[in-house]
């Protein structure tokens, strides 16, 4: 069963010289980790924001083809439905905060309040949302007052508790140190864990070998490959990304003929581990 | 479109996202011009800027709320009551800006000749106007000093504006719109200051409404008259301001807003 | 960082529903708008904004903000009326060609104390009233939802601004930036100070309005809210009489020749 379906999606936006998305074909299944990497400019944020349905409904420009959210056409369905389905978390963990909000906890109701959820439920929720995401300490303080990992979780906290069954995460640790990273995605694998299905836009691979089941490539604009992440990412220095360390040794061991030239290059410790160990 | 309509178009998320930095803009950049002591007050930019970018309404909203804000949720020293009183003249700043900007008086299209004429009478109607304000006729002291003050600052300003319209600098519409809104913003402000504070609103120009006062003028002609000279120079100096801020916006940006068309050629 | 200029004390008035506290602001205005007696103002500054000060603990920084405010205008007000108010005959005394008059003085003290009032009662409302408590009060009573992601967002944006502004000053003082001198000099530092701060400010926007999108803030449904006003009847009773005893003064002031100023 897949939640996300996109069929030929392409996108200019209005007054832009060319595409920012051409042709793109694929379908997310339910309950996975489908990561999305590329190049700055390679549309994933732009893609982010179709699988939203803040393009067509928020960005102006030309949209063709279509983006389905557990069946729903997301042209003919209101945004305000749409992000009780899919829910969008992105880069600036500063900008997330709704700014209308004085406490941790305010902020994650807010979403609640929108929606209209009788203060009852909401309780239990919010507790819930606090305790997934190591939030309890500071229930109380100002949003402001937090770190970039906790504003971030926060945000992610905060389209949690609306409960939608899709999370599209663009690049939300592009402006945390390690340790902020690693407490995001964390927090992400629990989401997972409990069934959700997170579509994420990250640039560091490794992340992306350990945790995703399946990796899409866009590529000026265009879907150029999709699969399994240790298949997907071999080729990764072609499509201009970074490529990890544990590919970029295993690469240097091959070339100086330590390895044999068959076998595919590690992305993860325990790949490297195995791939080292031959 | 019915005015309903037109609310939920104008009113866009991003236009609600928008206003309460805009009403912040008013009053840091407000803030900041007075630290540097130029005598202009420069407290709407932000007012005037949603009105660009998202319509009269919105940029209406955007005034009364910046002036209630302003005087009665911020205590002193930022906020000061005196501002709450001239909500009026917010609201208007704010509408007649985005009426201008509709008319498309934002965007830098006329032929060069005719912007020329058209700054060249601007300025030459801002000059007789301080002439005029500062002249025997209208009061009945002699202002010599303040006559000569007033038409030296509008004659240096026609001059500069015809050389920048000359150059292409900024569309020459703005001029005549800044004029055009201080005079009408003094015409709104002025019963406000004379009934309400009974003509004095503990500013610098306090000081110009004194001597009005002293050549026999009444409460409320002198405080019109005080009006008629501080603000089509605010109103105008503001124009210039947000028009190079909006200049400054990313295209990608400003195509995001309702009226995005307003200052960008589709 | 302050995010507002709320005060947190435990005290009975600051329990008072935001719309009370309103309430009781606009009675005191009204008020000394409508009442011709000269010492109404003070009257009620002294009988009424300052004891509910006392009674909310915080009667200092209301007496030392009202002065802020009033001080410069009372100075301003004195001046221009007590020399210059149309057809005052009653000389004090005389400064060379001018002439203080006791009608202009009284007219200052008239409008300077009314203003002072006014002043006095809305900051008791403010430094006792959390903000988020004002703008949930407002939307309940009836005002449009977004008015109160409007206040609220204003109030947390000013101090952050503020300090990019001091910020932007210190930086570009520091790369010898000119911002005292003639009027030339200062008007060239402006640019150099305001651009950084606005474009800052304007180009978190479109992701602001992104996340409030994400939150459905525009659903068209009923709103629920997770903070809590706490009502009581005794109180709503007091302010339907608080207005129509505004609404009373109004009306007769307006029929009533004794009560127009």
């Amino acid at each position: 069963m897949s939640s996300l379906a996109v069929e030929q999606l392409g996108f200019q936006y209005v007054q832009a010289k060319s595409d920012a998305l051409r042709g793109i074909t694929f379908e997310v299944p339910s309950s996975s980790i489908t990561a999305i990497v590329g190049a700055n400019g390679a549309g994933k944020s732009t893609l982010c924001y179709a699988l939203a349905g803040f393009i067509p409904h928020f960005f102006k420009g030309n949209m063709r083809g279509a983006v389905r959210v557990n069946g729903m056409d997301s042209k003919q369905t209101p945004l305000a439905q749409l992000v009780t389905q899919v829910g969008l978390a992105f880069q600036n963990p500063f900008n997330q905060i709704s700014g209308a909000k004085l406490t941790v906890s305010e902020e994650i109701a807010f979403g609640l309040e929108n929606l209209g959820v009788p203060r009852a439920e909401m309780e239990t929720r919010i507790a819930r949302a606090l305790e997934l995401f190591g939030l309890e300490q500071v229930a109380h303080q100002s949003p402001y007052a937090l770190s970039g990992g906790q504003q971030q979780r926060l945000a992610l906290a905060s389209i949690f508790v609306m409960e939608p069954p899709v999370m599209v995460l663009d690049e939300p640790t592009s402006q945390l140190d390690p340790q902020g990273t690693r407490e995001v995605m964390a927090a992400i694998q629990t989401l997972a864990a409990q069934g959700r299905t997170i579509v994420l836009v990250e640039h560091k691979l490794e992340w992306i070998a350990e945790l995703a089941t399946r990796v899409l490539v866009l590529h000026h604009g265009e879907l150029v490959a999709q699969g399994a992440p240790r298949e997907i990412l071999q080729c990764a220095d072609e499509w201009g990304l970074n490529e990890t360390r544990y590919a970029r040794a295993a690469r240097m061991a091959r070339e100086r003929g330590l390895v044999a030239k068959d076998v595919l290059l590690p992305q993860t410790l325990e790949q490297a581990t195995n791939f080292f160990r031959v | 479109m019915t005015f309903m309509e037109r609310m939920q178009k104008d009113f866009t998320t991003i236009t609600l996202a928008l206003i309460p930095v805009a009403i912040v803009i008013n009053i840091v950049v407000g803030q900041v011009v007075a630290l540097l002591k130029i005598p202009v007050y420069m407290d709407s930019v932000g007012t005037m800027l949603v009105a660009i970018l998202s319509g009269p309404l919105a940029g209406a909203i955007t005034g009364v709320l910046s002036n209630l804000i302003w005087g009665w949720v911020l205590p002193p020293p930022i906020g000061n009551p005196v501002a709450a009183a001239f909500w009026g003249t917010a609201l208007v700043i704010g509408f007649q800006t985005g009426l201008f900007a509709n008319w498309g008086w934002f965007k830098n299209k006329l032929p060069q000749s005719q912007a020329i004429a058209y700054v060249l009478g601007a300025g030459m109607l801002l000059t007789l106007l301080q002439l005029f304000l500062a002249s025997p006729t209208f009061g009945s002291a002699d202002f010599t000093p303040l006559a000569l003050t007033g038409v030296v600052m509008g004659i240096v300003l026609t001059v500069i504006t015809t050389f920048l319209t000359w150059r292409g600098t900024f569309p020459p519409l703005i001029v005549i719109g800044g004029v055009l809104l201080g005079i009408v913003s003094a015409i709104i402000s002025a019963p406000v200051a004379a009934q309400v504070f009974g003509g004095a609103t503990g500013a610098g120009t306090d000081l110009l409404v004194a001597l009005f006062r002293y050549s026999g003028l009444d409460p409320l002609t002198s405080n019109l008259a005080q009006g008629l000279i501080s603000d089509p120079f605010d109103k105008f100096v503001s124009y210039v301001a947000v028009w190079f801020i909006v200049r400054g916006l990313s295209k990608r940006l400003i195509n995001q807003f309702p009226r995005g068309e307003n200052v960008t050629d589709r | 960082m302050n995010q507002s200029f709320y005060l947190d004390r435990a005290s009975g008035w600051h329990a008072l529903h935001p719309l009370t506290k309103i309430a009781v602001a606009f009675a005191l205005s009204v008020t000394a708008f409508c009442v011709r007696w000269d010492f109404i103002s003070v009257a009620l500054f002294v009988f009424v904004v300052i004891p509910f000060a006392v009674w909310g603990n915080i009667w200092r920084p209301v007496l030392r903000a009202t002065f802020t405010v009033i001080l410069p205008l009372a100075v301003s007000l004195a001046l221009i009326q007590g020399f210059f108010f149309p057809g005052a005959q009653d000389v004090l005394f005389q400064i060379g060609p001018f002439a203080l008059k006791r009608e202009g003085l009284e007219f200052a003290f008239v409008t300077g104390t009314r203003l002072m009032l006014i002043a006095g009662a809305g900051l008791l409302v403010v430094y006792a009233t959390h903000p988020a408590d004002l703008a949930l009060a407002l939307v309940q009573a009836g005002a449009p939802y977004p008015l109160a992601y409007i206040i609220v967002t204003a109030i947390q944006l000013l101090p952050e601004m503020q300090a990019r502004a001091d910020g932007i000053l210190k930086a570009q003082q520091a790369r010898g930036l000119e911002t005292t001198g003639s009027l030339r000099v200062r008007v060239s530092a402006l640019l150099p100070l305001l651009a950084p701060l606005v474009y800052g400010a304007l180009e978190n926007v479109q992701e602001r309005a992104l996340a409030l999108d994400a939150r459905a803030f525009r659903a068209p449904r009923a709103k629920t809210s997770w903070r809590v006003l706490r009502d009581t009847l005794a109180q709503r009773a007091l302010r339907w009489l608080l207005v129509m005893f505004s609404i009373l003064l109004i009306v007769a002031s307006v029929f009533v020749p004794l009560f127009i100023r």
